[in-house]
C-alpha cells in the first residue's frame, strides 16, 4: 500500500488525500489551516462563461496556454468526478447543481456547485428579485447599486430595504456577530417577518451571505416561511461567512481517522522524509509519494520576498510562460500596476501526471502538486476558483496513490 | 581633482565621524539607548529588538480577511491584533480595552488562530503588545522599565 502524504488542508489538499484514500492508499495530510480556501465567495467555480463544466475548463485552456487546466487538457473529463467527491466529503454544505449567482456588487458569476443557502439564491429564468439592504449597516446598505447593475444585465431586479436592523442598539456589526444572531430561530423569524413588512414586488429576496453559521439551511428555510417569499443568499467578499462555514465542513471531513489528520506545519521535506512542526513539538513523518498543495502566497506554498521560492522542494518557480527565479518581485508589480501580473501567477509547473518540474525540467517521481501552488493560475482572475483546487487536487491524490514514477 | 567644497565637506564630515562622535561616545556616559527611552518612551515609541522584528513578520502575513474576527465579538476582535496595534507603537494607548478584552477570554485568540488562513501567531502578538504597553506605562510612571 503507498504511503502518500499530503501537505496542505485546503480544498486541493483535502480532495487530494481523498482521491489517494479512495484509490487504496495509505494516507497523512499535514494541515496549519486552510489558507486561501477560507476566503471563499461561497461558489464553487470551475471557469468563467457558465456552461458544462468540462467545456468551460477546456475554453479556459485554449485561451490561457500556460494555465493548469491547459497543462492536463487530457484528462479534464474527470473534473465531474472531482466536483463530486468534493461536494459528497462536505455533504451537505454543497448543493448538488451549480447556476449563475449575484456578487456583492452586483455582478452574475457562473459555478458549479455554491453552498446550499447560496444556491437558493440563484437566478432562475423568468424570476423577479428584490434584492435586500439594511439602512442602518454601513457595510449592507448597497442594495440599490447591486438591483441597478443586475438590471442592467438584463434580470428584473429592484432593491427592497429592511428594518431587522434598526432595533439593533450598535451599529457595525460584524457579518459573524450578525449570521450568530441568526442561528437563534426566532431571530431569523424576525428577519422573515420584517421581509413581509416591506413587501417586496418579487418571487425571490436576495439576502447578504450571513444568515446562520451552524445550520444556514434551516435559518434560511424559516426566514422564507416567516417572509411568505423565496429567500436565498448572495455570494460574499471579504470578510467572508460562507468562508467560515467552509472552514467548518472542511473540519468535520479532515477529521476523519482514515485521514490521519496532523495539525501543524511542514518545516522540511525530501524524498521519503517530513519534518513536522507541532505545537506538542517536532514530529518525523515517512512516506512514498508526497502531494504539495501548499498554496500560493497566503498559504505559504510560495514565498516572496528579495525573490520567488517555493521552500518545501525547492522547486523552480515559474509564471504561465517562464521562470521567475532571479526576478525581483516588486519590478514584475511595477511593469504590471493594472493588468494581470505574473507575480500572481507564480508557482510550480507539472507535468501530465501532477508531477512537479524540476530546475532540469524533469518530472520529481516523489512529489505531485496541486491547487493554488500550480504555476500559471491566478486565483482573483482566472475564474476558475475552487473548482482548479478539487480536479488538479483529485489527479494528484490518484496519481500519488499509484506510487512513485 | 577635488574641489575645495568637497575637500571641505570630506574634512567637516570626516572629522565628525572620527574624531567628534569617538569623544561624545566616551564622555556621555550612557548608552544610546537609554537616551532612546527617555525621550520616545513616554510618546509610545518602545525599542524594538531583532526577535520583536522577527515576531512582526509573523504580524505581517495578515491579509485581512477579518475570519479571526468569527471567534470573537466587538471590542474583543482579535484582527484588531496584527492589523492596527501591531503597526505602531503609538496606537499602543488606544488598544487597552480591546487587548484586555481579549486577555479576559484567551479562548477567543486560541480559536482566532486556529481560523486564521495565513498563520498569524495572535496569541503571541497580544503578549508582546502587552508587554510593550507596560514599558510604555512604566515610563509615563517616571521611571524606565
Amino acid at each position: 500500500m503507498t504511503r502518500v502524504l499530503v501537505v496542505g488542508g485546503g480544498v486541493a489538499g483535502l480532495t487530494a488525500a481523498l482521491a489517494a484514500r479512495e484509490a487504496g492508499a495509505e494516507v497523512a495530510i499535514v494541515s496549519r489551516g486552510p489558507g486561501a480556501s477560507a476566503l471563499v465567495s461561497g461558489a464553487v467555480e470551475v471557469a468563467p462563461g457558465g456552461g458544462p463544466p468540462v467545456e468551460a475548463a477546456r475554453a479556459l485552456a485554449d485561451r490561457l496556454p500556460g494555465h493548469p487546466y491547459a497543462r492536463l487538457r487530457d484528462r479534464l473529463g474527470e473534473l465531474p468526478g472531482a466536483l463530486s467527491l468534493l461536494r459528497r466529503s462536505l455533504s451537505p454544505h454543497l448543493s448538488e447543481e451549480g447556476g449563475r449567482f449575484v456578487t456583492p456588487l452586483g455582478g452574475v458569476r457562473p459555478a458549479a456547485l455554491a453552498q446550499v443557502s447560496q444556491a437558493a439564491g440563484a437566478i432562475r429564468a423568468g424570476e423577479r428579485i428584490a434584492v435586500a439592504g439594511f439602512r442602518h449597516h454601513p457595510g449592507l446598505s448597497a442594495s440599490e447599486r447591486i438591483a441597478e447593475r443586475l438590471a442592467g444585465e438584463g434580470i428584473a431586479a429592484s432593491s427592497v430595504t429592511l428594518d431587522w436592523l434598526d432595533r439593533v442598539e450598535r451599529l457595525g456589526w460584524t457579518i459573524f456577530e450578525l449570521a450568530r444572531l441568526l442561528d437563534d430561530p426566532a431571530e431569523a423569524a424576525r428577519l422573515g417577518e420584517s421581509i413581509r413588512r416591506a413587501k417586496p414586488q418579487a418571487d425571490r429576496v436576495l439576502l447578504p451571505a450571513f444568515v446562520g453559521i451552524e445550520r444556514p439551511e434551516q435559518s434560511l428555510k424559516l426566514v422564507s416561511e416567516a417572509a411568505g417569499v423565496a429567500c436565498g443568499e448572495r455570494l460574499a467578499g471579504l470578510p467572508t461567512l460562507p468562508g467560515l462555514r467552509l472552514r467548518r465542513a472542511m473540519d468535520r471531513a479532515l477529521g476523519a481517522p482514515e485521514l490521519h489528520p496532523v495539525a501543524g506545519e511542514v518545516v522540511e521535506l525530501r524524498d521519503g522524509h517530513a519534518r513536522v512542526d507541532r505545537e506538542s513539538g517536532e514530529e518525523e513523518l515517512r512516506f512514498d509519494v508526497a502531494v504539495l498543495a501548499s498554496g500560493k502566497y497566503v498559504g505559504g506554498g510560495i514565498r516572496c520576498g528579495r525573490s520567488f521560492v517555493e521552500p518545501l522542494g525547492g522547486l523552480p518557480v515559474h509564471d504561465g510562460q517562464g521562470e521567475l527565479n532571479g526576478r525581483a518581485p516588486e519590478r514584475l508589480l511595477a511593469d504590471a500596476p493594472c493588468g494581470p501580473c505574473p507575480a500572481f501567477e507564480a508557482g510550480v509547473r507539472i507535468d501530465g501526471s501532477s508531477r512537479p518540474l524540476d530546475a532540469t525540467g524533469a518530472p520529481v517521481a516523489w512529489l505531485r502538486a496541486a491547487g493554488a501552488v500550480l504555476a500559471g493560475s491566478d486565483f482573483a482572475a482566472d475564474g476558475a476558483g475552487l473548482g482548479l483546487a478539487a480536479f488538479t487536487g483529485y489527479l494528484a491524490g490518484r496519481s500519488a496513490a499509484a506510487g512513485r514514477g | 581633482m577635488l574641489e575645495k567644497r568637497e575637500i571641505l565637506g570630506w574634512v567637516t564630515f570626516g572629522g565628525r565621524a572620527l574624531v567628534v562622535h569617538p569623544l561624545q561616545v566616551a564622555f556621555r556616559g550612557r548608552p544610546g539607548v537609554d537616551r532612546f527611552r527617555e525621550n520616545f518612551l513616554p510618546e509610545g515609541l518602545v525599542p524594538t529588538s531583532a526577535a520583536d522584528r522577527r515576531l512582526l513578520r509573523g504580524a505581517s502575513r495578515c491579509t485581512s480577511c477579518h475570519l479571526c474576527d468569527a471567534a470573537g465579538a466587538s471590542p474583543a476582535l482579535p484582527s484588531l491584533v496584527p492589523l492596527v496595534f501591531a503597526r505602531s507603537s503609538l496606537d499602543l494607548v488606544h488598544a487597552r480595552p480591546a487587548l484586555a478584552a481579549l486577555a479576559a477570554r484567551p479562548e477567543v485568540l486560541e480559536e482566532g488562530e486556529r481560523l486564521c488562513p495565513s498563520g498569524v501567531p495572535l496569541r503571541l502578538l497580544a503578549d508582546w503588545l502587552v508587554d510593550r504597553l507596560a514599558k510604555v506605562d512604566a515610563a509615563a510612571g517616571g521611571g524606565a522599565p
